[in-house]
């Protein structure tokens, strides 16, 4: 007994030190839920819904909701995934119709919050040429123009391009919404119109072959003539609460561009 | 004794590194998980950029009738050029959908726009005088009226509207000469 309280008893209570520290430190709940108190009751609402929807001239294209669904009378956070339309840019052309190179046609993108949470959104828009389904790399994207709008709301993170020239309008545009979007609520759209620039028609490529001697065969080749232009569009949305954790969660970094707006 | 010793030794040092583990996994970080969430859509279309046309002919006597097919997939403006032998002389009429250059160039151009698949509906007729220095036997043999067509794309203003046919346009111009 002596040899125990001389030389364990100290280790033993280390230990259930240890033991007492874990504990306590594991007693936090995840922060995700929302606490509400007035002075003259109490009342805790948890509102664990996010959802966010892809708008094209005031139509719903796609949405991402996690709706609360109920198993053996228990609900159970799962994932509602709905699409509606699905594609951007019917609008533009039909079969009997094509795409007119230089008119501006409607295309205004925007996000609503589809959810039940305020949340952060930004946009990310790709645009690129591709043949028989391959993406082209040395075709120029600028020649798929938009038009951009509410740039006071909507700020462009230019870390995506490899300058910060603005003149310059690399594959991948990434705009931010500075506000939070309550829920149910839609931003003013982060474009216009989108454009086939008359370069597309002009860009050719002639070859000239000597079939014999003085005689010239002459080819003219409209060099994007047949190819299809595409545009991604994804609208993407944090929680307002721990924002800049949620967008280190969710994005990888904190945007420079949104610094000033995040708290 | 000495097994003792080491048995209580031993029991000391689990209980050390045991505390010293707890200790340390408890300033580890808890994983928090966030609510995001990310919808994305896509879309595309083919642009047909190139502008072609055929020429269909009737020849009648000493006369031509020539008209336009837009065989490509863009509507386009269109003219022609007649070319003909030194000493003789063409003189063409069209009505009003067809203009001649006032340049003097030669050109006849075509009034309007030529939707994709279309034919102009109204022909451009050429009659071919024949110099009074021209034998009957000489008259005999072929010679040559060559009918040389253009066509550029219809480019559009911003508000649809359609821009007027611009004849000496060319954005960029690659000239790859390769002797076959």
């Amino acid at each position: 007994m002596k040899t125990f309280v001389k030389r364990d008893l100290p280790f033993v209570l280390f230990l259930g030190l240890a033991v007492a520290l874990l504990l306590l430190s594991s007693a936090n709940v995840t922060r995700s839920a929302q606490r509400y108190e007035s002075d003259l009751y109490k009342a805790e609402v948890e509102a664990s819904n996010i959802g966010v929807t892809l708008m094209e001239n005031g139509t719903a294209i796609s949405w991402r909701d996690n709706a609360l669904t109920t198993a053996n009378g228990k609900e159970d956070n799962t994932w509602n995934i709905g699409s509606g339309k699905g594609k951007l840019l019917n609008h533009m052309a039909s079969d009997d119709q094509g795409v007119e190179i230089g008119v501006a046609y409607p295309e205004a993108l925007a996000v609503k919050n589809s959810g039940e949470i305020p949340e952060y959104c930004r946009l990310v828009i790709r645009r690129y040429w591709t043949k028989n389904g391959v993406k082209l790399q040395e075709k120029n994207p600028d020649y798929i123009k938009f038009e951009f709008a509410n740039t006071d709301k909507w700020v462009r993170d230019y870390s995506w391009s490899d300058s910060n020239d603005t003149s310059e309008h690399p594959e991948t545009i990434v705009l931010y919404y500075t506000d939070i979007l309550p829920a149910g609520a839609t931003t003013p759209p982060a474009t216009k119109t989108l454009t086939v620039e008359q370069m597309t028609a002009g860009k050719v490529t002639e070859t000239r072959t000597e079939t014999s001697p003085g005689h010239w065969l002459i080819t003219t080749v409209y060099d994007y003539d047949g190819l299809n232009f595409v545009v991604e569009a994804e609208a993407d949305a944090v929680q307002t609460h721990n924002a800049k954790d949620a967008m280190i969660s969710a994005w990888g970094s904190v945007p420079s561009v949104m610094q000033p707006y995040v708290k | 004794m000495n097994k003792s010793v080491s048995r209580s030794g031993r029991l000391t040092v689990v209980l050390a590194v045991l505390a010293l583990v707890l200790l340390v996994a408890s300033s580890v970080g808890i994983a928090h998980s966030y609510f995001t969430t990310y919808t994305t859509a896509d879309g595309g279309h083919t642009v047909f950029a190139k502008s072609q046309i055929e020429i269909h002919e009737g020849v009648k006597n000493l006369s031509k009738s020539i008209q336009l097919e837009n065989t490509g997939r863009h509507e386009c403006w269109a003219r022609v050029l007649v070319v003909y032998p030194e000493g003789y002389k063409v003189t063409k009429s069209s009505g009003t959908d067809w203009s001649e250059a006032a340049d003097g160039s030669g050109y006849w151009y075509y009034n309007k726009i030529l939707p994709a698949g279309a034919t102009t509906p109204v022909a451009l007729t050429v009659e071919i005088e024949v110099p009074d220095t021209v034998s009957d036997e000489d008259l005999q043999k072929q010679f040559n009226v060559v009918v040389i067509e253009e066509c550029v794309p219809v480019l559009y203003n911003e508000d649809g509207t359609p821009k007027p046919a611009d004849w000496s346009l060319k954005f960029e111009d690659e000239l790859i000469t390769r002797r076959g």
